[in-house]
């Protein structure tokens, strides 16, 4: 499995990926308060991503929204390195896991959020815990490849994981 | 026992009756909206907390969630347990439902 999801890595079809953007979109319309007016979902999306007939920019309203969604409404820093975050290769969105890291840390706020749960891991949990963290410690190690992930939370991280 | 034991055991529930990564801040939305009648970061601005932190809520507001997560748990392990099936969509849902619920029950002995 894990081969083949790497060797294609985009591989989700256009009408699935709609479907998830609209998911998303209708959960980030609940956090906004908004009457989520499925009718508005493409003429949002186009407004603000673009062309409809490219895959690209129904993948950058999904990072963006996916990412707004884990920022929004977090009761406890440490779930977004446990679950939200975590990319195991089993999820459907593991093939656009760089694309909502990326957004996610674009949010102002964001990596205290993380900071703030690599803290909490340290201190709080057990070991089995850490481990259970695995998609998202692999993310990021990837991203150290990428120039794109903020030393502090390279540093934070390492600690949190060797603990 | 504390509140992250039970935050732990709740999550544990919502993923062993096959609730999705979504479903768990799904849930965390809908028991907020039903025991504080706003949402997470309202809370959080509300009150003076630090938002990912829910040490720095109130202890009132600590407990409500350890009640409200510790009764959602035991309801999706003996409600939903294997019986909770089709689509993801589906099993999300159910799960979000059950949580929602529980909180509107316990909402109901709640002083605010």
């Amino acid at each position: 499995m894990a081969v083949s999801s790497r060797a294609s890595p985009m591989s989700m079809k256009l009408y699935e990926l709609k479907r998830k953007v609209y998911d998303a979109w209708e959960f980030l319309g609940g956090y906004r308060d908004c009457v989520v007016l499925p009718g508005n979902f493409k003429g949002e999306v186009r407004k603000e991503f673009g062309d409809l007939r490219y895959k690209g920019t129904w993948i950058n309203a999904l990072a963006r929204y996916e990412a707004l969604n884990a920022f929004h409404d977090c009761l406890d820093a440490h779930s977004l390195i446990l679950h939200t975050l975590n990319f195991t290769e089993d999820r459907w969105d593991y093939e656009f896991r760089h694309r909502i890291f990326d957004e996610f840390l674009m949010i102002p706020g964001a990596l205290e959020l993380l900071k703030l749960g690599l803290e909490q891991l340290m201190s709080g949990v057990t070991s089995s815990d850490r481990g259970d963290a695995d998609g998202f410690y692999q993310l990021v190690a990837e991203q150290q490849g990428r120039d794109g992930l903020p030393i502090e939370l390279a540093g934070g991280l390492q600690a949190a994981h060797s603990a | 026992m504390d509140s992250a034991t039970v935050n732990k055991d709740f999550t544990k529930a919502i993923q062993q009756v096959g609730g999705s990564h979504r479903a768990y801040p799904q849930a965390v939305r809908a028991e907020t909206k039903e025991l504080f009648d706003c949402g997470v970061d309202e809370l959080y601005e509300a009150t003076g907390g630090k938002k990912g932190d829910r040490s720095t809520l109130p202890k009132e507001a600590q407990k409500a969630y350890m009640v409200n997560e510790t009764l959602s748990a035991h309801r999706l392990n003996h409600e939903l347990g294997d019986g909770n099936q089709g689509s993801q969509r589906q099993k999300d849902k159910r799960v979000v439902e059950t949580v929602q619920d529980t909180a509107t029950e316990v909402r109901k002995w709640l002083p605010w």
